[in-house]
């Protein structure tokens, strides 16, 4: 009988690799990588069943920053390789992660042809319009008339739509998020994730170097729900600021209506994600500026037997039928023929040098970037020491103290969360308000026995004083942390960021 | 329109106000646990028909930890009765400045006939402010220090 042990509960920590990460500062890459490391310990899958695998690109690097197996291959072919690798190991999570040129130009065919097989992987798609890694090219999504460097008089391509390429391909799972919509992309991240079969999702990802602000429509804090619809399965669609307007069928095709005076929610197309046919779901996926808003969400979601799992079944059936085979039989079954010595080889020594040949050199150019940012005050903070915050000592406690004796304390000095130190003063876990609330549902009330190590998050995520405060930020607004314990370089902690002193500081010097 | 006009332009109902679960008065201090652990909400509003009567949070469940009859109880008996409240169009920028005055993790958002609409949370305020500010926020590698020196290939 073998063992069952339960798996460790992981945390966003186990999935964040030693690599130095080489994206340029601001890429909206990052975004996209954060949500990943957060979703992964939802899943509840073991580290060493997760594959990530890419093709080659700026977004391709992702393998590398994620501490899960990994494969960074050749360009436009990662869907080819993680077919083989999901057909030989049917139990592995396989991820693909592609951009818009390695997916729809180079690997385009590849592409298409995983859609309609229908293999359970999950292919992100990172669509920035633009080649990053090669310095700024037209992609095929790229918008007609674009002004790039292999396009200097604007590009005379028609561009591609990535969600109509998939629907359009027979893809049982399609989806859209942005890379700064960061709650959205992790729910829709997850929900791939869950999808038997192909799951693709187009990922608006901005890419600040070479085409900076083609997505800000989308994501923009005052534009964006004026901007965008999102797609909610058997919810009308409806959008804007104030909720304010859908979307109509009139006859075949959609029309924006304003909510009030006779129209109301009942006049308007409901999403259905599980309609068998895509009609539905291509006419959605042509919506977008100037007329209409860009959806975002879940496309379409249907259920369909996976490639793997057929040709699995065909191959238990063929054993069934006709016995194992034999591979020095099939070999000698067909034609086989001697090659002459006169075939045309040329042997390695008679070959041409090519090495020595001179190239014609390439000039030298420096990308032009414009790189506008509004630079406000509280932008300027981000970029500070977290060291200049003025944030409150964190009260330690070790592991032992008990349940009862931690609430005291708390209860005296009103306070939210205790870090649990060794004994070398260093930090080993964090103990918030929450895990006694999760205690008192499961209705464990024993206060003098139990301990502050038993319900603590072990190896909390931490900052040093030397971090950027919008890394605090980033932590809490896009990770979810109430916490933020701050250390210096022995692991001690030395002061606590909460979401109230985050506020706190944000409101004074707004004031 | 600089940062702070902003703020003051947008009105607090915008914001995600989604963080709580609405009970009945009269529900036991368990059903409402309940309702909270299963929504991963720590706070509640407690309800009489469209009346707000009290406010109930993860803060109050520690201060009854100790309490050994403390889940059989009737929510009334426990909650914060005619708690502050904001409107739903006060502006952020108020927003901002009531949850730093007070000491309140949670204050529930009514309408203009004071019906709820949701709760403020700090967690939103910041999220909202972050969205402003993605490429310093969001577009971040997992460790600070995990930054490339200088740009490469790209
Ligand atoms: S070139 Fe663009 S896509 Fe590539 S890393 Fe830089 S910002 Fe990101």
């Amino acid at each position: 009988m073998t063992e069952v042990t339960a798996a460790p509960q992981l945390t966003r920590k186990d999935f964040v690799s030693d690599q130095e990460v080489r994206w340029c500062p601001g890429c909206g890459d990052y975004a996209i990588l954060a949500q990943m490391q957060r979703i992964m310990p939802e899943l509840g899958i073991p580290k060493e069943k997760i594959v990530f695998v890419s093709g080659i690109g700026c977004s391709s690097r992702f393998p590398y920053y994620m501490d899960t197996y990994g494969i960074h291959s050749i360009h436009g072919r990662a869907p080819t390789l993680a077919t083989g690798l999901k057909v030989a190991n049917p139990d592995l999570a396989v991820w693909v992660i592609t951009g818009d040129g390695d997916g729809l130009s180079i690997g385009g065919n590849h592409m298409l042809h995983v859609l309609r097989r229908n293999v359970d992987l999950n292919i992100v798609l990172f669509n920035n319009r633009i080649y990053g890694l090669t310095k700024g090219q037209y992609s095929p999504t790229s918008k007609p008339g674009h002004v790039t460097k292999s396009s200097p008089m604007g590009s005379v391509e028609q561009s591609f739509n990535p969600i109509s390429v998939a629907i359009g391909a027979e893809a049982t799972f399609v989806a859209r998020s942005a890379d700064r919509n960061t709650k959205h992309l992790a729910d829709i991240l997850t929900k791939a994730a869950a999808h038997k079969g192909t799951s693709f999702v187009e990922i608006y990802q901005n890419c600040n170097i070479y085409n900076d602000g083609e997505w800000l429509h989308v994501t923009e804090a005052d534009v964006k729900d004026d901007n965008t619809l999102i797609l909610e399965d058997g919810e009308p669609m409806i959008f804007g600021k104030d909720r304010d307007r859908g979307i109509r069928l009139n006859g075949l095709y959609p029309e924006v209506v304003q909510l009030g005076n006779g129209t109301t929610e009942k006049d308007l197309l409901v999403h259905d994600e599980q309609a068998e046919g895509p009609e539905l779901a291509y006419l959605l996926s042509r919506l977008g500026p100037p007329e209409f808003p860009v959806p975002l969400g879940v496309f379409r979601s249907i259920e369909r037997p996976t490639y793997e799992a057929q040709l699995a079944d065909q191959g238990r059936r063929a054993r069934e039928e006709r016995g194992d085979g034999d591979l020095a039989t099939l070999f000698h079954a067909t034609d086989t023929w001697i090659v002459p010595e006169d075939s045309g080889w040329i042997p390695p020594e008679q070959r041409r040098d090519v090495s020595t040949e001179v190239s014609p050199s390439t000039p030298d150019y420096t990308p032009d970037i414009h790189h506008e940012v509004e630079q406000s005050e509280l932008q300027a903070l981000m970029e500070k020491r977290i060291a200049t915050l003025d944030l409150p000592e964190p009260a330690c406690v070790k592991a032992e103290t008990t349940l009862a004796e931690a609430i005291e304390l708390m209860q005296d000095r009103n306070l939210g969360c205790l870090l649990v130190t060794d004994d070398s003063d260093r930090i080993e876990g964090i103990f918030a308000q929450g895990d006694i609330f999760s205690q008192v549902a499961r209705r464990e009330m024993d206060m003098d026995t139990t301990t502050v190590g038993s319900l603590m998050t072990s190896d909390p995520t931490t900052l040093s004083r030397s971090a950027p405060i919008g890394h605090v930020l980033h932590m809490m607004a896009g990770h979810g942390f109430r916490h933020i314990p701050i250390v210096n370089g022995d692991g001690k902690p030395v002061a606590l960021a909460s979401f109230k002193s985050i506020l706190g500081f944000l409101g004074d010097l707004l004031k | 329109m600089n940062f702070k006009e902003t703020l003051k332009a947008e009105p607090v109902r915008r914001i995600d106000l989604s963080f709580y679960v609405e009970v009945r008065k009269g529900t036991t201090v368990a059903d409402a646990v309940e309702k909270m652990q299963a929504s991963h909400r720590k706070c509640a509003l407690v309800l009489d028909g469209d009346q707000l009567e009290g406010i109930f949070t993860a803060h109050d469940i520690r201060d009854l930890a100790r309490e050994s009859d403390a889940l059989q109880q009737s929510i009334d008996s426990v909650m914060t009765r005619n708690p502050e409240t904001i409107s739903g169009d006060a502006s952020l920028f108020e927003a901002i400045q009531v949850l730093n005055d007070k000491p309140y993790r949670y204050l529930p958002v009514l309408n203009k006939d004071g019906h709820v609409i949701g709760t403020l949370t700090h967690f939103a305020v910041l999220k909202h402010i972050s969205d402003h500010f993605p490429e310093d926020i969001y577009n971040l590698p997992p460790e600070p220090n995990r930054f490339a020196q200088s740009r490469d290939g790209a």
